[in-house]
């Protein structure tokens, strides 16, 4: 027989035990009870026995006490030793049958007295065990019949019974008896029923614990591997109570970056103790904003934090939803980024400088040259008026001398004439001009290099319409021989501005609008336009740099600002000027960039500029500057 | 325990009930003593019985347990007379009255049709020894002329209230239908202190 076919037999067994233990603790308790009354009564209805005025303890009481304390030993011993031996309840059945015996006798026979076997009887059919109420049973009746026998009053109350009391004592019993016989075997079979559906159900348990075990492993190795996700990242994901201003969460590696206590995390105001001072204003509008649904989860919040060693960290906050004030969302530390976007944009700047350095050259040498072309007429001129102021002065010397000799005197027309003093009185003031010229476009340029290297950590006023020549100055040699440049700059106030990077950002679209016409006109002997337009428009000053090149193809239109995806062949672009452009503008200076384009007949890029920075960005200060 | 054990603990438990059972049947059993009474009223009685009708005496010990089944007997036989008897129940001893008065038996006994309370000295001199009355319980029925037609107990066994020989015969007495004094052995207490 298979195990599983023996549990219901089992579990029968067991619902036995436990019903026969359960019984056996009511048998206890009611023989000590029982005890207990039969003392009480006859210490009560008679305490005493009377010779004349003098009194003993009445026999009735010790009867109870010697009488009750025999009935209840053997029983009780087998029940504390021997719980499940069948002659244990049989005993208990025959001992609770002679107390009924007792109770009767103590009062006197009274017909009340022998509700005690019936109610004896109920209590026996607790055992579920019919054999039980047999042997109750069978010791009343021997009682009965001697008693009945050698002392009828202590069993029917009177002396001489009719002959047909026993009979009738007896069918009362076994009326008690068949009802209880009945009931009990009926208890036994719901008994055994029952025993059968727990075995069905802790098989039915056995499976779905099972279930739920491996649900529960999978559950928790699913939470450790999110654990180990979400506390092994560089992102530490967050909960932020606004209404307390307290993080009701934040991961554990926090703790290290922020160098504290896990603990220190979540009191109240950490965040804003730890906040840089001069982020704290623009961090707490940017999260109100957010809980009134006026942000998007996709702007980020950059801000500083000062950690407890004193060490400036740069976070980067994306706050993703909020149930009420509690709003959710991860942090980054962005130092090291920031720290490589700085040395990128500096390392981009000095690509151009140097990819300009040759046209830059060159652009210098054309002055220079015709400075030096210009002084070396110069030169040779005044070496030739030198010439002829000396001729004349021999020819005046002997003048004076009354010696002027017409052969000197021709010598003196001679020099003169080779001297061509009309082409030098015209010419001179020309080379001096020229080299003045020259001089001047040679400090242009270097003022321009100086303008576009020019780095200041923090904003300056800048005049975009100097901007954007200085940046033409140096991109000349990119463009002059495919393209002519067109400006259109209308005046427009001064841009609170990071200089440098704006005239990166010209520089960078110019740069590609020269590059887009030299592949459009490349075979030929066309030459494109660069229009450049400065306008103010609201707000903002707009700078619009268009080109007659090839266009924006439909498919790379959506990557033009990703970071190093470039269509031009190497060595002449990297994929991070519009991508720079992209993060200075948007980013850094809350403006836009933006670009029309039509394959085949250019693209015009336009750069907008908040000419007062907003409120948000002036209160706090650059964070790349920490 | 071994299986021999459990038979012989089972034996002595069986031996010990029986025992019980024994001593309790011999005391419930075993009748008081009782002293020859005459056949006619005492002469020298300060008790009045009556002279048109039956009377009925039980000498009564007030604490004594047994006796409540007996004044219940007597009640039950009293209110089966033909006719009303003189019914007195004496109390026998030294007792204060308000002991008296607080026992259950004296309250048991007012509750009997017609009955006489009666507070006596007890004692070889005394009025129960007059009437043969030596246990507590004991009945004493005296017809009209002063006859005695039964003495002795009306319960049959100690405490033991319910039909029994001795009320059928004071019944029968009370009834005028007894022919020859009865005789039944008494339960309860002495009336008598020990010697």
């Amino acid at each position: 027989m298979t195990a599983a076919r023996r549990r219901p037999d089992e579990l029968f067994a067991e619902m036995q035990a436990r019903t026969q233990r359960s019984t056996h603790r009511t048998f206890v308790w009611l023989f000590l009870v029982q005890w207990a009354i039969a003392i009480a009564i006859a210490a009560l209805t008679s305490p005493w026995t009377w010779a004349g005025s003098s009194r003993s303890v009445h026999p009735h009481v010790w009867i109870s006490i010697g009488m009750g304390g025999v009935l209840c030993s053997l029983p009780l011993l087998l029940i504390r030793l021997h719980p499940t031996w069948v002659v244990t309840r049989h005993l208990v059945a025959a001992a609770q049958m002679l107390w009924s015996a007792l109770f009767i006798m103590l009062m006197g026979g009274r017909i009340e007295a022998h509700f005690h076997v019936f109610g004896s009887l109920a209590f026996l059919a607790f055992y579920r065990d019919w054999r039980v109420i047999v042997t109750a049973t069978l010791t009343l009746t021997i009682d009965h019949l001697l008693r009945g026998v050698l002392w009828p009053d202590s069993v029917y109350g009177v002396a001489n019974p009719a002959w047909w009391r026993f009979l009738e004592h007896a069918a009362w019993v076994a009326f008690e008896d068949a009802i209880l016989i009945v009931s009990t075997t009926r208890a036994v079979l719901d008994m055994r029923d029952a025993a059968h559906r727990e075995a069905v159900l802790e098989q039915t348990t056995t499976v779905i614990r099972q279930k739920v075990e491996d649900r529960t492993r999978q559950l928790r190795e699913t939470v450790e591997r999110y654990r180990l996700l979400v506390e092994s990242t560089e992102a530490i994901p967050f909960e932020y109570e606004a209404s307390e201003r307290r993080l009701a969460y934040i991961a554990p590696q926090a703790a290290k970056l922020l160098d504290c206590e896990l603990a220190d995390l979540q009191a109240r105001d950490f965040m804003s103790a730890i906040g840089h001072t001069a982020d704290r204003p623009r961090v707490y509008a940017a999260v109100d904003a957010f809980l009134r649904g006026e942000r998007s989860p996709r702007e980020p919040i950059d801000h500083r934090l000062i950690s407890k060693h004193g060490r400036v960290i740069n976070v980067r906050i994306f706050l993703s939803n909020c149930t009420g004030t509690r709003i959710r969302g991860i942090m980054l530390d962005v130092t090291h980024q920031i720290q490589l976007e700085t040395e990128l944009r500096q390392a981009q700047k000095l690509e151009s400088v140097g990819r300009l350095a040759a046209g830059v050259a060159h652009e210098l040498n054309t002055p220079i040259q015709f400075v030096s072309d210009s002084v070396e007429f110069v030169r040779a001129a005044i070496g030739d008026l030198v010439g002829v102021v000396e001729a004349q002065r021999e020819a005046l010397d002997a003048a004076l001398a009354g010696t002027l000799s017409p052969p000197l005197a021709a010598q003196t027309d001679a020099a003169i004439a080779n001297a061509d003093l009309p082409y030098l009185v015209e010419q001179l003031p020309r080379a001096l001009d020229r080299a003045l010229d020259g001089t001047r476009r040679v400090a242009t340029i270097v003022q321009s290099m100086r303008a576009f290297a020019h780095e200041r950590r923090e904003r300056s006023e800048l005049d975009l319409r100097e901007a954007i020549e200085s940046t033409l100055t140096i991109a000349r040699s990119e463009y002059k021989y495919v393209a002519d440049v067109e400006l259109a700059l209308e005046p427009v106030p001064r841009v609170a501005c990071y200089a440098s990077e704006i005239n990166q950002v010209i520089l960078n679209v110019v740069i590609n609008a020269a590059h887009a016409i030299a592949d459009a006109v490349a075979g030929s002997d066309r030459r494109g336009k660069i229009t450049i337009a400065l306008r103010q428009v609201g707000d903002q000053a707009v700078i619009s740099i268009g080109d007659t090149g090839t266009g924006i193809a439909d498919d790379v239109r959506d990557h033009v600002f990703e970071m190093f995806f470039t269509t031009k062949p190497v060595g002449k672009g990297t994929g991070q000027g519009l991508a720079l452009a992209r993060s200075v503008i948007v980013d850094k200076h809350h403006g836009t960039l933006t670009f029309d384009t039509e394959v085949g007949v250019g693209t015009t890029f336009h750069v907008a500029i908040p000419i007062v920075p907003p409120a948000r960005e002036t209160e706090g200060a650059d964070p790349a500057a920490a | 325990m071994t299986t021999r054990a459990l038979s012989g603990a089972i034996a002595i438990w069986l031996v010990l009930v029986g025992a019980g059972g024994y001593a309790i049947y011999h005391y419930e059993a075993t009748a008081g003593a009782v002293a020859t009474s005459g056949a006619t009223w005492p002469a020298g009685s300060a008790l009045a019985r009556a002279r048109d009708r039956p009377t009925v005496l039980m000498f009564a010990h007030p604490e004594c347990g047994c006796t409540a089944a007996s004044l219940a007997e007597l009640a039950i036989a009293v209110d089966a007379a033909a006719a009303p008897p003189r019914v007195l129940v004496v109390f026998v001893g030294a007792f204060s009255d308000a002991a008296l008065a607080a026992s259950d038996n004296w309250t048991a006994a007012g509750r009997i049709t017609g009955a006489i309370r009666i507070h006596v000295a007890g004692g070889p001199a005394g009025e129960a020894r007059r009437f043969g009355a030596r246990t507590s319980g004991h009945v004493a029925v005296y017809d009209a002329r002063g006859a005695l037609v039964f003495s002795g107990g009306i319960t049959g066994a100690r405490g033991h209230a319910g039909d029994n020989v001795g009320r059928r015969a004071v019944i029968a007495a009370l009834r005028g239908a007894a022919s020859a004094p009865a005789v039944h052995a008494v339960f309860g207490c002495s009336l008598e202190d020990a010697s």
